[in-house]
């Protein structure tokens, strides 16, 4: 029996796993004061059904025609994956870098960074990314962080 | 809720008319940028109203709402992309309508039928909430968990491809919403003894993650398609008079759309997405000449565009009576409401009349801002198209980044917020409705403790939803919304398996 829908079934296997490994843990949840049901009926509920409808989804990825199976990342081009691969990357290190170097100096940094990375690199352009990137940084913190008051990383 | 009218005035202030009059105008700058979306414009604009009151806080995001959803038209009539889905059927007629050289009356018919619809959708919520806001404090523990398992139908019902998915969606929402201590016993659960988690998974940097950065990566891979802006396209105030004058003809489908889009926008999770399709397919169907459709006839517009407006307002009512969102964007107003500690609900009439009374003045002053914006600096909009997206979607990410740390100024919220996001450009891309996954997040802790107040006042049964009308009708209809559903998508595929050729 083959695989119709893979990324289905992948989909299916990994909400499987995990409703499992959560269905165990909430055997360590304290049930010493226990009021109506208990602190797990809910969430062991909810649990069985995920479990009973992921595998269900598991046993439909081995039916159908691979026509009506998820899109996935059919479709989308090695500069799209690899741009959006980028994306990420320069988000993890921003918000990584937030706490150490502060919000301005961060948001500057990801932003040109980012620009350059998605958009065209010509000389003119770069200088309009810095521009962009220090009126965004600055402008967010005094906004945010002086006018509404509110607190920054 | 009438001995607080006065507070109207609030609303007239020289600070919330500027403050709204700058909501509606970035509501209307996003919405009109193709791909983001009116639940983006209110994501974005969130975290300003955190450093506001309550009262300015909502003035604002009521402003954004229906700045945003105005907005998309621009783009689709002079893209052919629709700014936001709840335009798609807009760029049926408005875009041919441009092609002909007329952009400046297509944004005219637009515009008039955006405020209409809009209009008659303040009176429908002025009389409509106020009245089911009372006949719901009749509702008790069964009708509120009985109405949570009914919204959740409503939306998995309308998961186009796999109701499977939209329930599995939704089960998983629910369960996000049990991480932390539970509400009825205070038990720390699924916390795996980080601090952090013991309060659960708050709803905003989920919303914001999922509905911003799955959408910025989505819109990554095609940003080195360029748009073709429609050159010459203006749109002047002459022209805008005249439009106006020969506007009453169009009155039978100004009414009918607009009606659809209010009781569409009232069921939970449908919103302006559908409603302006539907509305577009009833005016087709009601005109004498409807093969002229889709060449830019001007109802095409009038019809899409008036019940995507008129859909706001029906969206607001299941929010403020019930506090149950009527659509992504009403939910993210509900985060909105929860971080000021408002609980929208039956008890909002009661305990906050003059809040509501002021949302209401709100809407309506927003939709007169939303009119006279567009009328002015549509130009400015248009110019809005050519924003490069490189520069643009840093510029969101950071905004995001806010939007999240500020809520608690916590990192472990912008941790929620990115992983949010990834997880929900994954689960699109395998056609998985986020929606129910949201809806489940935001109602999963109130579906549990209505559950176990249920329980325990039926006497360690659930036979008490049997002696509880409201709530029976709310879990018949929910499980007829389900077989309605499996059975309309079994007969589309069965049809669908005929007509496909040898």
């Amino acid at each position: 029996m083959a695989i119709r829908k893979p990324l289905d079934f992948v989909t299916g296997l990994v909400l499987f796993s995990g409703a499992l490994f959560m269905f165990v843990e909430s055997f360590k949840i304290s049930q010493i004061q226990q009021i109506a049901l208990g602190p797990t009926f809910f969430p062991r509920l909810l649990l069985g059904a995920i479990l009973v409808l992921s595998f269900c989804m598991i046993l439909q990825s081995f039916r159908g025609s691979e026509k009506t199976s998820a899109k996935g990342v059919g479709g989308m081009n090695h500069e799209g994956a690899l741009l959006q691969g980028g994306f990420i990357g320069a988000l993890l290190l921003y918000i990584l870098c937030l706490p150490i170097a502060g919000y301005a100096l961060c948001t500057f940094l990801f932003c040109f960074a980012t620009m350059c990375l998605l958009g065209a690199r010509s000389a003119k352009r770069v200088a309009l990314y810095a521009g962009a990137s220090a009126v965004t940084a600055l402008g967010l913190e005094y906004v945010f962080g002086t006018l509404l008051n509110l607190f920054l990383p | 809720m009438f001995a607080e009218l006065g507070q109207i005035a609030y609303v007239f202030t020289p600070m919330t008319l500027l403050v709204m009059a700058c909501g509606v105008f970035g509501g209307l700058a996003v919405g009109a940028m193709p791909g983001l979306t009116s639940t983006m414009a209110v994501a974005l604009l969130v975290p300003i109203t955190y450093g506001m009151s309550v009262e300015l806080g909502l003035c604002m995001l009521v402003a954004v709402y229906i700045g945003s959803i105005s907005g998309g038209l621009v783009a689709a009539a002079l893209l052919n992309i629709p700014g936001t889905p709840s335009s798609v059927a807009t760029t049926f007629d408005a875009y041919p309508m441009a092609q002909k050289g007329q952009a400046g009356k297509a944004l005219a018919y637009g515009v008039i039928a955006s405020f209409l619809g809009s209009l008659l959708s303040f009176f429908a919520l002025m009389f409509v909430a106020p009245t089911l806001g009372a006949f719901a404090l009749r509702f008790g523990s069964y009708e509120y968990f009985a109405l949570v398992v009914f919204a959740l139908t409503c939306i998995i019902s309308i998961s186009k491809k796999s109701i499977l998915k939209g329930l599995l969606a939704a089960c998983v929402g629910m369960f996000m919403a049990m991480i932390g201590l539970s509400n009825v016993d205070t038990i720390s659960r699924f916390t795996f003894n980080s601090l952090a988690l013991q309060s659960g998974i708050d709803v905003m940097p989920v919303l914001i993650g999922m509905y911003a950065i799955s959408q910025i990566l989505d819109e990554i891979r095609r940003i080195k398609d360029p748009f073709s802006i429609m050159q010459g396209a203006t749109f002047t105030p002459r022209e805008f008079a005249d439009t106006a004058k020969t506007f009453g003809k169009h009155k039978k489908n100004v009414l009918r759309s607009s009606l659809i889009g209010i009781g569409i926008g009232i069921l939970p999770g449908v919103g302006p997405g559908l409603s302006n399709i539907v509305a577009y397919t009833q005016a087709k169907a009601a005109d004498k000449n409807p093969e002229s459709f889709g060449t830019g006839n001007p109802d095409g517009i009038i019809a899409s565009e008036a019940a995507n407006n008129a859909s706001t307002g029906g969206a607001m009512i299941p929010l403020l009576t019930l506090g149950i969102p009527g659509d992504a964007t009403t939910m993210m107003m509900l985060g909105a409401f929860m971080i000021h500690g408002i609980q929208p609900g039956p008890l909002l009439f009661r305990d906050h009349a003059s809040l509501v009374v002021i949302i209401l003045a709100a809407y309506f002053v927003s939709n007169i801002f939303m009119l006279l914006l567009q009328m002015q600096f549509i130009r400015i909009l248009i110019r809005a198209l050519s924003v490069p997206r490189e520069i643009l979607f840093p510029v969101i990410a950071a905004l995001c980044v806010i939007g999240s740390f500020a809520l608690k100024s916590n990192m472990f919220d912008v941790w929620v917020f990115f992983i949010m996001g990834i997880v929900g450009y994954i689960l699109v891309k395998v056609d998985f409705p986020l929606l129910p996954l949201v809806l489940g997040l935001i109602l999963g802790r109130m579906a549990e403790k209505e559950f176990r107040t249920s329980w325990v006042l039926g006497g360690d049964s659930l036979a008490g939803f049997l002696d509880r009308p409201i709530a029976f009708v709310f879990l018949a209809l929910a499980l007829i919304s389900v077989v309605f559903s499996l059975y309309t998508l079994r007969r589309s595929r069965s049809h669908n398996a005929d007509t496909i050729p040898e």
